[in-house]
This record gives structure tokens, sequence and C-alpha cells, in this order.
């Protein structure tokens, strides 16, 4: 019991050396540890995410300087040849895997497109959220994993690190089992892809 | 109550509609703890879990004796779906959808008022000044995966959405198979 006396003391003086720590402010809301994988596809093939959010919730504008996607795999498996900036507001889509770039979405009201921006020099304004639209391009057989986003911005002249705890990960096989056919019906059709001058992401297509 | 990364294969599989909490089993130990001084001592007991046991149900295994109702059981009623501006509040699951996926981060907590907490404790032991803390706390130690199933009815889209929230930060994820023009 002594012991197990002394854990308890101990647990109880870490409980207060943790709360003298103070954490810096952020600008950012925080978000859950959201992520979309496995994606399984075979060399060649692209594929579209548009997930996570990053909200400016302080009263000063932000510059986004840059957005970092590393990890294992990244630049030998897999390439990215689309990062951008998609901002949340009136000319957004929902949340989702796409196969077409920009994303498009095809709902009752009409074809809808996402609106796209570089991400150097992007002015996030206050109260405003983005998220970004990654295209992953699979380049030869093995693994990778982005574990999460940094994003380095400037505010009042500091230049500042932003880790967002969004990931992405997947494996590229030879024979993986993919299908490029864009269902008739789907929420990305042929005619939506035309009208809004998008384009399909290798090798997808509508049905021949 | 435990800050450590665990794996564990519940088995639990449900169709439709399915609000439950989930119910890590761990083992808890009695302590005496004792802050003992040259001129005063301060002695008192506390349950603190010791171990996780293995073990996580989507039933709550304690049902007190006398009681018909496992205690601490909350009723869950799902709000009404909206997808927000421009369907901010929702992420869509297509058939090619790879699974999404959303785990630890910041905390929810619920009230769950003082019977919760003493019906919590292991049998044979009740009232009196025990208690453990009474609240629940979900979200930092779960990860939930959301796939891509048929089923939904002809031009229904699967969602998975937050009451007036994005997905992302929203304390509580909801799914659902709701009309195209919805999604």
């Amino acid at each position: 019991m002594g012991a197990k006396v002394r854990a308890v003391l101990a647990t109880v003086a870490g409980a207060v050396l943790l709360a003298g720590c103070g954490t810096a402010p952020h600008p950012f809301e925080p978000v859950f540890g959201p992520g979309a994988g496995p994606l399984v596809t075979r060399p060649g093939w692209e594929f579209g995410y548009l997930f996570g959010l990053i909200k400016n919730r302080s009263d000063t504008t932000l510059t986004i300087d840059s957005v970092s996607l590393r990890g294992p795999g990244v630049g030998t498996v897999i390439t990215l040849p689309d990062v951008r900036i998609a901002p949340v507001g009136a000319e957004s889509i929902s949340q989702a895997n796409y196969v077409t770039d920009p994303p498009i979405t095809n709902i009752p009201s009409g074809c809808h497109k996402q609106l796209l921006e570089p991400v150097a020099g992007y002015q996030l304004r206050p109260g405003a959220g983005v998220r970004i639209w990654v295209v992953v391009r699979a380049r030869k057989p093995g693994r990778w994993n982005i574990p999460r986003q940094v994003i380095i911005y400037t505010v009042d002249g500091g230049t500042y690190r932003h880790v967002n705890p969004v990931r992405y990960w997947g494996t590229v096989k030879t024979a993986a089992r993919v299908s490029g056919v864009v269902v008739a019906g789907d929420y990305q059709p042929a005619a939506c892809v035309k009208a809004e001058s998008s384009r399909y992401l290798n090798y997808y297509h509508a049905p021949r | 109550m435990e800050e450590k990364d665990r794996t564990v294969h519940t088995g639990i599989k449900e169709n439709g509609s399915y609000h439950r909490w989930v119910w890590a089993q761990y083992y808890f130990t009695y302590y005496l703890v004792c802050i003992c001084g040259d001129r005063s001592t301060l002695t008192y007991h506390q349950w603190q879990p010791d171990h996780f046991q293995g073990t996580v149900a989507d039933y709550n295994p304690n049902v007190p004796k006398g009681r018909k109702h496992p205690v601490g059981h909350l009723a869950f009623k799902q709000p009404r779906y909206n997808k927000g501006p421009n369907g901010a509040w929702a992420v869509r699951i297509f058939a090619n959808s790879v699974p999404w996926v959303r785990d630890n981060g910041t905390r929810q907590e619920n009230e769950v008022g003082i019977g919760f907490s003493l019906g919590s404790l292991p049998h044979g032991i009740s009232g009196g000044s025990i208690s453990l803390e009474d609240l629940t706390t979900y979200g930092s130690i779960t990860s939930v995966t959301w796939t891509y199933r048929k089923g939904c009815r002809r031009g229904d889209v699967r969602v998975v959405w937050g009451r007036h929230d994005d997905p992302v930060n929203a304390s509580r994820v909801m799914s659902s198979c709701v009309p195209r023009g919805q999604g």
C-alpha cells in the first residue's frame, strides 16, 4: 500500500506542475483529429481530398505563406500535383473525396464548383475558414502517410507555424482494384465537368 | 481518466440508427492516501483506475442490485439534420470515397450526476464520500471510422455531420442517409 500511496502523491505533484505551464494563444479554431484513408490505388492514378478546417478565430487577418504536407512516401510513392486553398463560404461545397479538379458537385439546384485559391499569400480574415484541396498522384508501389497539415502564416509582422491534425494515408499497388467509371447519377457527372471547366483526375471518366 | 493510446476491436456491428454509450472496463483500486506531516496528518480513501481490462462494450454492465436499469444511462435524441451553409456541416461519403476518420482532439464532457458516479463503483461499495468524477468524457480516447456502405434509399446520400457545426470540430458527430438535395 505504501508504494501506491507514493504513486498517488507523485501524480498529484505532477498535476500541479503541469497546471503551471501556460500555452500561447493561437488564432485557429481547434479541430478534432480527422483523417481520410486508406486510399488503395494504382500507379498513375489521382485522387482528390477536400477535408479539414482552418478557421481564424482571432480579430486579425492572417496571411498564409505555405502549407506543408510531408510524411513517409510523399515525393516517392506519391506526389501532390495540386495543393490549394478552398475557402468556406458562398463558393464552397461539402467536404468529401472528389475525382475532378477543381472539385465539383451536382445537386438539384445545379452544378457547383469549389473556389480554389493559391496557398501563398492567401488572406484569412477574422471569422473566415478554409479547407485544403489536395490532389494525390500515385507514383510507384508502396505506402505513404501524411500525418498532419503544417501551415506557415504571418500576422502582425511575425511568422508562425500551426499544426493542423488532418491526416491522409494510403497504399499504391500495381494490382489494386480501382474503377475509373464515375457512375451516372453520381455527384460529378460529365455535364457538370464540362460546364464548370473542370477535369477528371487520372484515370476517372464518364461511362463510355 | 487515462492518457494512453489503445486499440481494441469491439466487434460491435450495427445497422440503422445507433446511439449508445461505449463502455471501457477498468479495474479500480481503493487507495488509502496519507499526506503525512510532522504536525498534522491527512488521510483519506480514494478509488483510482488501475488498468484497462481489455473489454469495450456498448451496454452498461453496472446494474446495481435492486434496480432494473443500468446506472448512468443517458437517452440521446438525434437532432434534425441540417447540412449548413453550402454543406459546411457535412462530410459526404461517396461510393468511391476512402473511409473518413475522426479521433482524439479536445473533449466533450457530460455531467451525469452523482448517481452515475456511485453506480459505477464496484459492487458492495456505495454512498458516503466516495465518488468518481461525475463527468463522462468521450472523444479524447476514441477513434471512429465511417466507411461507405450500400443501403441508402435510391437517390439518397450518406453524410457524416455535426449539429450546426463542422464535423471536424463538432462535439458530437452523427451519420445519416439524406435526400440528395440535402446532402
